[in-house]
């Protein structure tokens, strides 16, 4: 399924799937990439199972980063997608929103595609140093797979964002409990999305099953189709 | 695999004589998660807002098909784009389907681009892959037209 830019194994394009946004192309990119010289690059992997939000967190995520990064007109936030279907939709929405975005279709980058994402971040350091890379993890990724990936190879450092979905936390937790609780597994912070889909007595219920899981992580109810408290990127 | 391009070299799948849409599936195993995609193209008469309530209603059956059938929808998925940073997402994972992006426009646009991923859990790749060519079909039989699927099967 071709339609979208895809890596390819050999003549693999230098920007496949990249979107700029207006304004920021060419030279100019790449001296405002230079200006940073060599400042860390932080890294964040949101996840979570398919449907608990990870893109509407990311949304807001990244309006707050890249005010936070400043107006000087660089790209100062960069994206990377990762889906596991062949066709991509929530780059669609991120771009819609004005966000810098690649796309890593195809597989997941906990396994499989783990040297293409490898590969898209050296690509990203190189030719545009932002101060934050977000990838988007597929629902069945495993993030302290690709942490210890991106850590081991490449040395920057990484942070996990972990979203759990209340509406279906019970559901989901009876009928794939390995996955569920191993995507929390590492997180700094996790996010209990959906939170108003629940009453308040299973809301806390669920934060404590969560805090079970993952003694470390900074923990908070959010409803991310809604404003979300910027305090709460405070872990970054 | 995917194209635009009917039988009669003409773009979005609609020709003088055809009227048919290629539509791309592919499908994967991906641990116990079955992912099944959909591509295609068609000429949104009536609006993109006509084109996502009917997209939303398929979302819809893809839930209740997957209840009725034992299984777990991870996610059903997809997206309407008819411009560069245009475009609509909808998602669903059990109950309504909803959407957000871009306010559709006024003006029907030439083209839209339509992709759906299906993320299902205890049941075959077959019945998933069925079940969107019965969506591509849906969707695009109610524009007079009709699908012919190209495949591409992958496991992982």
């Amino acid at each position: 399924m071709h339609k979208s830019s895809r890596h390819e194994a050999n003549g693999r394009q230098k920007w496949p799937g990249l979107c700029v946004p207006e304004g920021l192309g060419g030279p100019a990119r790449y001296l405002n990439a230079a200006g940073r010289g060599n400042a860390a690059m932080n890294i964040l992997i949101i996840s979570g199972f398919l449907g608990s939000g990870k893109t509407s967190a990311l949304l807001q995520l990244g309006g707050h980063l890249v005010r936070r990064c400043g107006g000087d007109g660089r790209i100062g936030v960069m994206i990377i997608e990762n889906e596991i279907g062949e066709v991509g939709v929530d780059d669609k929405l991120l771009r819609a929103q004005g966000l810098a975005v690649r796309e890593l279709f195809s597989g997941c980058a906990c396994c499989s595609s783990g040297g293409d994402l490898l590969a898209d971040i050296r690509d990203i350091k190189e030719a545009i140093n932002p101060d934050w890379i977000l990838i988007e993890a597929t629902g069945v990724a495993y993030p302290l797979q690709i942490k210890e990936l991106i850590q081991a190879c490449l040395g920057f450092p990484v942070k996990i964002l972990s979203l759990a979905d209340a509406g279906r936390w019970r559901k989901l937790r009876a009928y794939m409990p390995h996955l569920i609780e191993a995507q929390l597994d590492g997180a700094d912070c996790i996010l209990l999305n959906k939170a108003d889909l629940v009453d308040a007595p299973e809301a806390d219920a669920i934060a404590a099953e969560l805090r079970g899981l993952n003694e470390k992580a900074a923990i908070y109810k959010v409803s991310a189709n809604k404003p979300i408290d910027e305090s709460v990127w405070s872990f970054l | 695999m995917i194209s635009a391009v009917c039988s009669a070299g003409m773009k979005a799948g609609h020709s003088e004589v055809g009227h048919m849409v290629r539509v791309g599936i592919s499908g994967r195993i991906h641990d116990e998660a079955r992912v099944v995609s959909i591509e295609f193209y068609l000429i949104p008469a009536g609006g993109i807002e006509a084109l996502r309530d009917r997209i939303a209603s398929q979302l819809d059956i893809t839930g209740k098909w997957a209840e009725e059938n034992g299984a777990f929808i991870g996610h059903a998925k997809a997206y309407i784009r008819w411009g560069e940073n245009e475009a609509i997402a909808l998602s669903n994972t059990g109950g309504e389907t909803e959407s957000r992006g871009s306010q559709p426009p006024e003006v029907p646009p030439s083209l839209a681009d339509i992709g759906v991923t299906v993320i299902a859990f205890g049941i075959g790749l077959e019945a998933v892959e069925e079940r969107l060519k019965g969506f591509a079909s849906a969707v695009v039989g109610q524009y007079g037209e009709y699908c012919v699927f190209e495949h591409e099967h992958e496991h992982h």
